[in-house]
């Protein structure tokens, strides 16, 4: 049994925070991994669904995010990233991977590593935090012009390369690239008050 | 790929969108330009967040139990990382030690392999490799962004060198063009990676090795890279593998190393 009681720090509710559970994962106790799915799981297989829209593939991908998150943690340094979005990240990986796989497609999504993590989206500064409040993002989307909003999500939900996305839309490659980097910038204009607020 | 282009797939690359040789390309962009790696931190976070957009759906029952078991049979990994066997290893080519934390992997190449230590290739070596640059020069020219004017045409390169392989497969070409500090990286016949290892490039400067960008073989084991390189400072290019994500130092031997000099 993880020393869940002992010196895990306990948010509002009365739960052990996640950095705990971490280092609890990080001196091998299962038992924090299986706190951590008490509290992700469903986030977590509801991310795996949306993308894959398999009952069967999204369990496997939750499974192995798990399990990978398992074998990383000694790696992962909870002060420089939060343990919620990696391991979403490496739900996301798996599950794209898995749609690519399936549709006979050789791209792998990106490193998940610990390391890729924190140097790329890790940091617990400004926007990392927005992952917390999810209504904001929700928003922020919903802001987004129509276009863009659409091939940000035929990338990130559907795994689809911004070639891919050119062909199924019909529109240039450029504007393809625009797209997905001007929608991601209006996320982050609505965002960044709201966060530093 | 210069940072106007950069700019170009910034969007894409935050949301996984690129194929795998732009997104090696625009790896190894930021690996040396830290206005684009901060700017790619911050996307990274934008499209991450959208993970949190999606309901909650709650698993099936039976999930947990089996999760928890695969758990169960998995080693975590050590400090430093320890990964699987890679798929098209060779057995004599890995020897993979019981170890303790910290301690450099020796694995990728025989026992003792220096870090700037290396002997000609063989000249067919070169030759294949060579005509394999050849049959792939238009994808490096997209990703490398000459624009197709040839920038980072093999005639136009100061030096070419040929890159060796360490104890398993593999060989190719690095041609280093001494105006930009750049050079083109072509491999072949390198090994398909567990999605938990990558290879990670360095380039070596009296004995003290710098991460330069990752290496991404396609499904054929053909691989082409635009990295920075200053030969003026730094005599070995050499490629390991790491953790899925790269390392601060190398972790294991060098399974291929060129020797460049001014």
């Amino acid at each position: 049994m993880p020393d869940l009681e002992g010196d895990g720090l306990r948010n509002s509710s009365g739960e052990v925070d996640d950095t705990s559970l971490l280092r609890s994962i990080q001196r091998g106790e299962q038992d924090a991994v299986a706190a951590l799915y008490d509290r992700y799981g469903g986030v977590a297989y509801g991310l795996a669904f949306r993308i894959t829209a398999n009952a069967a593939t999204a369990e496997d991908v939750v499974q192995d995010a798990f399990v990978s998150l398992w074998k990383q943690a000694p790696r992962f340094d909870p002060e420089r990233g939060q343990v919620r979005s990696w391991l979403l990240t490496i739900v996301h990986h798996r599950a794209v991977d898995a749609v690519r796989r399936r549709a006979g497609r050789p791209e792998r999504a990106l490193p998940e590593g610990p390391e890729e993590f924190v140097a790329t989206t890790g940091r617990p500064e400004e926007l990392a935090e927005m992952v917390l409040d999810a209504e904001a993002v929700r928003e922020a989307v919903r802001q987004i012009p129509g276009d863009q909003r659409r091939v940000i999500e035929m990338a990130y939900f559907m795994g689809m390369t911004h070639v891919e996305i050119a062909r199924e839309t019909g529109a240039p490659l450029g504007t393809v690239k625009s797209r997905l980097r001007i929608g991601l910038e209006k996320m982050r204009e609505y965002l960044r008050p709201r966060v530093l607020e | 790929m210069n940072c106007a282009e950069a700019d170009e797939l910034l969007g894409a690359y935050a949301v996984d969108a690129l194929p795998a040789d732009e997104a090696a390309a625009f790896r190894a962009h930021i690996a040396g330009c830290a206005d684009h790696a901060s700017r790619t931190a911050e996307m990274r976070a934008l499209a991450s967040s959208l993970a949190s957009t999606v309901d909650p759906v709650p698993p099936p029952a039976s999930l947990r139990s089996r999760l928890l078991d695969a758990v169960g049979r998995e080693p975590q990994d050590s400090l430093a990382g320890t990964a699987p066997p890679r798929r098209k290893d060779t057995a004599a080519s890995v020897g993979a030690t019981g170890r303790s934390p910290g301690t450099p992997r020796r694995r990728a190449g025989p026992p003792g392999t220096p870090w700037r230590s290396v002997r000609p290739l063989q000249a067919w070596g070169a030759l294949a490799a060579a005509i394999i640059a050849a049959l792939i020069v238009w994808n490096v020219a997209l990703q490398s962004g000459d624009g197709g004017d040839g920038r980072y045409a093999f005639s136009r390169a100061s030096m070419t060198v040929p890159i060796r392989a360490h104890g398993q497969p593999g060989s190719g070409t690095a041609f280093y063009f001494e105006d930009d500090k750049r050079m083109l990286i072509v491999v072949s016949d390198v090994g398909y990676l567990e999605p938990t290892e990558t290879y990670q490039m360095w380039a070596i400067a009296d004995g003290q090795p710098s991460s330069i960008g990752f290496l991404e073989p396609n499904a054929n084991g053909l691989a082409s890279t635009l990295v920075p390189f200053d030969a003026n400072t730094a005599q070995t290019f050499a490629v390991t593998i790491e953790p899925a994500g790269g390392s601060s130092q190398p972790t294991t031997d060098p399974i291929l190393t060129a020797e460049v000099s001014s």
